[in-house]
């Protein structure tokens, strides 16, 4: 009986839990990128209407969520996202980019990133492979290899410079290059983590192949170029 | 030697975060010609810091 309590008592924490993963990221997306533009002055009614509509439709899809996934998923993800994007559409040129606030939008970027995360869910394996009666018995593989010491302190360096481009974009005033600056910083970040990983796994790992000088010999092109490039911005900087 | 070359990919990666950087902030303070020159120098650094690292062929 007990046992049925503390199940009921988990199953209602889980709930909750879940609720709250989906509701406090979205709410906080909803307040700082949805509501604020649309109780501006000279908003109107209709983007207040949908701007509450979707906060309408993120509660009905958290609360629904835990019970019916599909319908939760629906209401909470699709009906909130596609209702925050018509609040948008309908405020036009009260959402330029001219007229957005840096530090708001890249905190309404972080709130939307947080409701991706609360939406996330596992696949539930449809079988365990140490389960299967034809598995051979005996102690687990252990790995050949170990990454290099600080690897993960060379990923975690490398995810915390891939930041700054995506900040900076948000600086960017002049609508035709907003786009452009906002690809670009995506792609620095995205460059930035991928090489960072490869260096944080690859350092170390060259030792009885590569002798050094062979190693920096096979970066002659982009060395150079970079040469070419600092030498030619030492000059500009030099004849100003 | 070999972990000068290690430090040195490590450093190009770094240098290549602060070119980035700097790119970015240029386009926001309406210097085109100056973020053209710090993305360009952010790639470079990036691809060499991956080239020092890989194996011949690879």
């Amino acid at each position: 009986m007990a046992n049925t309590v503390d199940g009921g008592d988990r199953g209602e924490a889980t709930e909750l839990l879940q609720r709250a993963n989906l509701l406090l990221p979205g709410v906080y997306a909803w307040a700082s990128t949805v509501l604020y533009p649309a109780t501006l002055r000279g908003s109107g009614v209709i983007p207040k209407v949908a701007a509450g509509a979707a906060l309408a439709s993120l509660v009905a899809g958290a609360f629904v969520s835990p019970r019916n996934a599909d319908l939760g998923r629906n209401l909470g993800l699709h009906g909130f996202v596609g209702l925050s994007a018509m609040t948008w559409v309908v405020l036009g040129n009260l959402v330029r980019v001219d007229r957005l606030e840096p530090m708001k939008a890249a905190l309404g970027v972080i709130g939307w990133v947080l409701f991706a995360f609360g939406w996330r869910a596992l696949r539930k394996p449809t079988s365990v492979p140490a389960d299967d009666p034809h598995v051979l018995p005996g102690e687990p593989l252990r790995p050949r290899g170990r990454l290099p010491i600080g690897a993960v302190a060379v990923l975690g360096g490398a995810v915390v410079c891939a930041a700054p481009p995506l900040l900076f974009a948000w600086r960017v005033t002049r609508a035709d290059h907003a786009l452009f600056a906002h690809a670009v910083g995506i792609l620095c970040s995205i460059g930035l983590v991928t090489t960072g990983a490869d260096i944080a796994v690859r350092r170390g790992r060259w030792r009885p192949l590569e002798p050094p000088m062979r190693r920096l010999s096979q970066a002659t092109i982009p060395l150079t170029a970079l040469g070419i490039v600092a030498l030619a911005g030492i000059i500009e900087l030099l004849s100003n | 030697m070999s972990r000068v070359v290690d430090v040195l990919s490590i450093a190009l990666l770094a240098f290549a975060a602060i070119a980035f950087t700097l790119g970015v902030k240029a386009l926001g303070d309406e210097r085109d010609l100056a973020a053209l020159y710090w993305l360009v120098a952010g790639a470079l650094l990036l691809r060499s810091a991956t080239d020092i690292l890989r194996p011949k062929g690879a």
